[in-house]
């Protein structure tokens, strides 16, 4: 049977993912852009899967919506991720025991194990979320 | 409107807050309601008829908003258009296969299936390179 993405399955951008994805000089933009053209094709194969980035990532990497630069951006990962206070206190939670998780990656690290789909996780830090997460519903993309 | 402005107005409404909902009489097929109705009251595949209608349109406006902005992103930046390899090694990863951690093997069946067919897909990659490993293993 062809693989295909999980149809829930939520995608989540980090810090370096969203930047190489904002900047067409960042040496892992075509790598962003090959894992944007393929979630592209399994939405229109009928995939209820969602690309989104946290918000806290966004202050982090400087992703400012409004701006005319964010236009690339904001068409391609219509989707924000709010941290309510749900996901802050589950975030404070991993961040004492994780102490090396930043406040942007245990807001992914929250998102991860609060949600019931598949997470997908494009970063850099595979090690950091290795080593925080079960890897039961989450999947590790190294950018 | 030009294209681009157009863009940017549907990402900015689909960003936008999707609370507040207006009624419309839309024109679809009856047998595809009655199909819509069946999958929603007896099968429980959605919540609502209309919750799986404004899904499935807004999951295919976010696809076509991302075909338009990658078109002409290519057409600005022409080198940044991902490579065969590169897409193949992208479902790969997304997808979780079995192959995703052995990059070479998917380079070449990249590489190799252009020689027997024209325009291949990057799941025609993976096949592929699935193929290949099985039959190198066995030999």
């Amino acid at each position: 049977m062809k693989d295909l993405l999980k149809p829930a399955s939520i995608i989540v951008l980090d810090n370096e993912a969203i930047q190489a994805l904002s900047n067409q000089s960042h040496p892992k933009h075509r790598r962003l852009l090959a894992l944007i053209e393929r979630y592209r094709q399994h939405l229109e194969q009928g995939s209820r899967a969602s690309l989104i980035v946290p918000t806290t990532v966004r202050v982090e990497a400087m992703i400012n919506r409004q701006e005319p630069k964010a236009s690339f951006v904001n068409r391609i990962v219509n989707q924000d991720h709010l941290l309510n206070s749900k996901y802050a206190d589950r975030a404070v939670e991993l961040r004492n025991d994780f102490s090396f998780l930043s406040v942007a990656d245990a807001h992914i690290a929250a998102i991860a194990t609060l949600s019931d789909a598949e997470v997908v996780i494009i970063t850099s830090d595979v090690k950091d979320f290795r080593n925080s997460l079960s890897t039961e519903n989450v999947n590790i993309v190294h950018i | 409107m030009n294209q681009s402005v157009a863009l940017d107005q549907i990402a900015s409404l689909l960003l936008a807050d999707q609370t507040q909902t207006v009624n419309t009489s839309m024109r679809i097929p009856v047998n595809l309601r009655n199909a819509a109705m069946i999958a929603t009251d007896e099968l429980n595949l959605a919540p609502s008829t209309t919750t799986l209608t404004v899904d499935g349109l807004r999951q295919q406006l976010r696809a076509l908003l991302i075909r338009g902005a990658l078109d002409e992103h290519y057409t600005n930046y022409p080198d940044s258009r991902p490579s065969l390899t590169e897409l193949a090694q992208a479902e790969a990863d997304l997808t979780n296969h079995r192959l995703r951690n052995q990059p070479r093997v998917i380079a070449q069946a990249a590489q190799d299936i252009l020689s027997v067919q024209q325009n291949p897909s990057p799941a025609d990659v993976l096949v592929w390179a699935d193929a290949q490993n099985f039959y190198q293993t066995r030999l």
